[in-house]
């Protein structure tokens, strides 16, 4: 596929249709500015400023902001948990939605309820879904654990260990956003010509050796979408933790976005400077992470050509 | 002017027209409709009974107002207040913890309604005046009370019952609650003598009572690092490590709950929660917290109405007048009675219902022994969520109770000195 | 030999795929039955799977306390409206991006990456006091506009678009079509599978959202139905029961709808097989 997009390339290259191309990313491009960049530059202004979220004596602090941050231990232990968190959900939700395409590449009736079912947590709002596991989880009272003590299992008490809360976090999150990403790849592996398999089967392919060499290389570029945006997203990680944990026991599912809400909106003195600030670095890692990890690792990205 | 720099500066980047100090509500004389907002953190059972009460105004009332509740959490509250006030977007009046009024009045978000009293032509001796007083900066009356409370002992009667102690002795001392905890916790049951959660400080009381405390009154103070504090400390670390008195890794909301199931023999909580566990029919009492080697303290709380800044005449006499309904016999005995919640006006005091109220004569007799909990002080939600929850998580969790003072006070010292 | 493998590998795969159906299912089935939960019920110890008697108060508690309905309205208003106009406005700039070349693509592409990278928790005060400012605070405009453009769904577009063979638009453009109608005529209708895939994705985003429409309304006229949730969850205490009933009552819209689509969702997909 890749070899012949090129050649096609090289035809269409005589096309120069720029104006018109700037007409058609101009909408998106206004209602971005606006809404998306107007306010990260005001979040920008913001952290350079000793400013508290009732806006009252507001003076310029230059990099004071910047500077606390490095000296701030939270600061450090919530980038760890956000990276904890992102490295371990991210490959879970793909491989797992992976896992699943692989036995689910026909489109019958059987596969067409899996898939619907499989969606049915997407449905759901991420606060509902965090409260029902909350209630399942908890050693005291939850469902789960009881079941597995008359089972003879003794649970700890998951959201409130330190050693666990946070890889509980990220099952939650994997439940709950998996099907989503099997929708898009199925999609993707359903587009597949069957052509391939058919020429695969004749080679004297199984299951498995089709699905690595015929369905994983044609839907290589909605994998690395997948990668991406769900990294994107973990590396955000709020809601889920905020109902679950609020962070805790001991910071130990702390994330940026948690600190930032906590800096800003939870804690005295209520310190917008700082949080932005905090916000900033945040949003510098994940830019640095997203374009590194397209670059090396998915060079088939839309316009990356 | 410096609060519209924001503003400005998004302004003149959009192009998009000078900053406009418009309000929402533009009413111009009483006669005519005049619709109020509030916001309040009301998330629990007792915000059933406001909505009721708020309800029942907009439907008696014959000065044309009507009250729309917008029940929210309290974060999200927070969060939304400075700069909806700031913009002339937020609503005509809050309902919110006294602890917030300090610094809502420092920083220009509410109005200074000292007339209310002259006003209303409400007689302001008819409160109690440590309760009103709470609302006041000063002589600038900046809100008007909506309820008070403190932390109370909860106890399951059942529960005690099966252990073989007294339902009608609930322990006054923390010496008997140790003992009654012990006798009650039956882990094989999943039944538990004590809830101690790790992420409130449900524990300043215990601190109190043992001649302990934590900041000085002014705020100035370090005072965490005592020895008493270090034996009540550890008492609790042995009750809930050792003794296994109480569930681990609890939360407040678990607390709640499980008592609520009848899993849990006693623990304190304020008295939001009367309306829940009446429904529930949960055999139940309610007693004072007890007390220890210096006596008995409970850490008080309450909640008051304060009117937006940048209200204008009409919404500010309209919110009066929905202020005056709230302090008016009949709704703070519905609200008392209904809620648990003391009572604190003299005339409704003599009310007979209220005489007859089994629980809200035990509350009302154990509110006698309330403390200030820094609630005048700005950095209160720092010292809870900076060093109290962090000590008590790790105290709990079995970690060393002279490290996890120290530790606590270091930060405490930080957060005094202002970093 | 060929044979049993093959079986096996469709053993394995039903266990696998049986083993995620249960797990996926059952706590789903739970929340759904214990809507119909008493509330001591719901907190009961031992726990039981079933109510030991079904009840609608939890229902008749949610309905009663949250105006259900007019939240449904601004519910389907705002992500209908963000949906539509950010399916539209996305697919335009992902068809130049995916199909066209011009000067500074890749920068402009970048830049709009950049966009999804930011959590609403940091720009929410500053967009606030923007909304103010052009005054569509409290707005249905102001809900969807700043949603109205998404990078997520440029990016998703513009991988599907790419896969796309261009030998199809060539020859449109040797036939003398110009660029709007290839990408009406052409590239729009071959993308179903894709945008439909997508208008699920910012139907639901938008549907379930709690903070984002939290704080750009003012009033309770304008809350959407998650934020009606709001209501229910405090961060000292929350009402299990009718939160589980509340939950059921936002997410039934949305199944019903996905359901009754899915049909022409999987048909979309099943037709798109002809892409190379």
């Amino acid at each position: 596929m890749g070899n012949e997009r090129k050649g096609i390339k090289k035809k269409t290259s005589r096309f120069h249709n720029r104006k018109s191309a700037y007409l058609f990313i101009a909408p998106s491009l206004v209602i971005l500015t606006v809404f998306v960049f107007i306010p990260l530059f005001g979040a920008l202004f913001i952290s350079l400023m000793n400013i508290d979220i009732y806006m009252n004596d507001i003076s310029f602090a230059g990099l004071k902001n910047y500077l606390r941050m490095f000296q701030d231990q939270r600061v450090g232990n919530a980038t760890l948990n956000t990276l904890y968190f992102a490295v371990l959900e991210v490959p879970l939700q793909v491989l797992l939605a992976l896992l699943l395409v692989m036995f689910m590449t026909k489109n019958t009736r059987f596969h067409k309820i899996l898939r619907t079912s499989f969606y049915l947590p997407y449905v759901c709002s991420m606060t509902a879904i965090s409260i029902m596991w909350s209630m399942l989880l908890n050693a005291n009272y939850g469902m789960l654990p009881y079941l597995l003590s008359k089972l003879g299992v003794q649970v700890p008490n998951l959201l409130s260990s330190v050693q666990w809360a946070m890889p509980t976090v990220i099952l939650v999150t994997v439940w709950k956003g998996f099907g989503y990403t099997l929708t898009v790849l199925s999609a993707a592996a359903l587009g597949v010509s069957n052509s391939l398999y058919e020429a695969a089967e004749l080679d004297g392919a199984n299951g498995i050796q089709k699905f690595f060499y015929v369905t994983i290389p044609g839907i290589r570029e909605t994998i690395g979408f997948c990668v991406v945006t769900t990294l994107i997203g973990s590396l955000q990680v709020f809601d889920q933790i905020y109902v679950m944990t609020s962070g805790g026991p001991q910071n130990s599912t702390e994330t940026l976005v948690g600190y930032i809400y906590n800096r800003g909106f939870q804690t005295a003195p209520y310190d917008l400077g700082y949080a932005s600030a905090i916000a900033v670095y945040l949003f510098m890692i994940i830019a640095v992470l997203t374009f590194v990890l397209r670059k090396y690792a998915f060079r088939q990205g839309g316009a990356e050509e | 002017m410096k609060k519209t720099a924001m503003s400005l500066l998004l302004a003149a980047s959009l192009a998009a027209g000078a900053f406009a100090g418009t309000t929402v509500f533009a009413e111009e004389s009483s006669s005519e409709p005049i619709t109020l907002s509030v916001w309040a953190p009301f998330t629990g059972s007792d915000g059933d009974v406001l909505r009721e009460l708020v309800n029942n105004y907009n439907e008696t009332n014959e000065d044309n107002i009507t009250v729309e509740l917008d029940i929210m959490d309290n974060d999200t509250l927070q969060a939304r207040l400075p700069s909806a006030v700031s913009t002339g977007t937020g609503p005509s009046f809050v309902l919110v913890g006294i602890e917030f009024l300090q610094q809502y009045a420092e920083n220009g978000l509410i109005e200074d309604i000292s007339d209310f009293w002259e006003t209303t032509g409400i007689d302001e001796s008819n409160f109690y005046e440590n309760v009103l007083e709470k609302s006041y900066i000063g002589d600038t009356l900046y809100g008007v009370p909506m309820q008070y409370n403190l932390q109370y002992l909860y106890y399951n009667k059942d529960i005690f019952e099966a252990a073989g102690l007294d339902p009608e002795a609930p322990p006054t001392t923390l010496d008997e609650m140790e003992e009654y905890a012990l006798a009650c916790t039956d882990a094989s049951k999943n039944q538990y003598g004590l809830a101690f959660p790790m992420d409130s400080v449900w524990f300043i009381q215990y601190l109190w009572a043992n001649g302990g405390d934590v900041i000085s009154e002014d705020g100035t103070e370090n005072l965490i690092n005592s020895q008493e504090n270090i034996d009540t400390l550890t008492w609790i670390q042995n009750l809930a490590v050792n003794e296994g008195a109480t569930p681990q890794g609890l939360t407040a909301v678990d607390a709640d709950t499980m008592f609520q199931a009848g899993q849990i023999a006693m623990y304190t909580s304020g008295p939001w929660n009367i309306n829940g566990l009446n429904q529930l029919g949960i055999n139940y009492g309610i007693t004072a917290i007890p007390a220890g080697s210096d006596g008995a303290y409970s850490p008080e709380g309450g909640c008051s109405y304060m009117l937006t800044a940048g209200a204008d005449d009409a919404t500010r006499e309209a919110v009066y007048k929905f202020m005056a309904y709230w302090l008016s016999d009949a709704t703070l005995k519905e609200w008392s009675n209904r809620n648990g919640f003391p009572v604190w006006s003299y005339s409704v005091l003599e009310d007979e219902e209220i005489q007859a109220n089994d629980i809200l004569l035990d509350v009302s007799e154990a509110s006698e022994i309330g403390r200030d909990w820094h609630l005048n002080l700005s950095i209160g939600s720092q010292i809870d969520n900076d060093v109290m929850v962090p000590m008590i998580e790790k105290i709990l969790s079995g970690s060393d109770v002279t490290e996890c003072l120290q530790e606590a006070s270091d930060t405490l010292d930080g957060i005094i000195a202002g970093k | 030999m060929k044979k049993r493998k093959i079986r096996l590998f469709g053993a394995v795969g039903y266990v696998v795929l049986l083993a995620v159906f249960f797990l996926v299912l059952l706590p789903l089935v739970w929340l759904l039955v214990s809507s119909f939960k008493s509330d001591a019920d719901v907190i009961k110890w031992p726990p039981a799977f079933f109510p030991s008697q079904w009840v609608m108060t939890q229902y008749e508690y949610v309905v009663n306390t949250i105006p259900v309905l007019k939240m449904l309205k601004n519910t389907i208003l705002f992500a209908a409206g963000v949906t539509v106009i950010s399916l539209f406005f996305d697919s335009m700039a992902a068809y130049a991006f995916a199909r066209m070349r011009f000067k500074g693509r890749n920068i402009l592409f970048g830049i709009i990456l950049l966009t999804m990278m930011i959590p609403f928790q940091v720009v929410m005060i500053p967009l606030y006091l923007e909304e103010f400012n052009l005054r569509i605070l409290d707005t249905y405009a102001g809900l969807i506009l700043p949603r109205a453009a998404s990078a997520y769904g440029i990016y998703m577009l513009t991988s599907f678009f790419t896969g796309i063979p261009k030998s199809l638009d060539e020859a449109a453009r040797i036939d003398g079509m110009g660029e709007w109608k290839i990408y009406s005529r052409i590239i729009l209708p071959l993308s179903k599978p894709a945008l439909v895939t997508l208008g699920i994705y910012h139907f639901m985003n938008n549907w379930n959202d709690l903070l984002y429409p939290m704080m750009l309304t003012t009033s309770v006229d304008m809350r959407t139905l998650s934020a009606g949730l709001a209501i229910l969850v405090g961060t000292n205490s929350i009402r299990f029961g009718p939160t589980l009933a509340a939950t059921v009552i936002s997410v039934a819209p949305l199944l019903i709808l996905f359901l009754f689509g899915q049909r022409f969702f999987m048909e979309g997909i099943a037709t798109s097989g002809m892409k190379e």
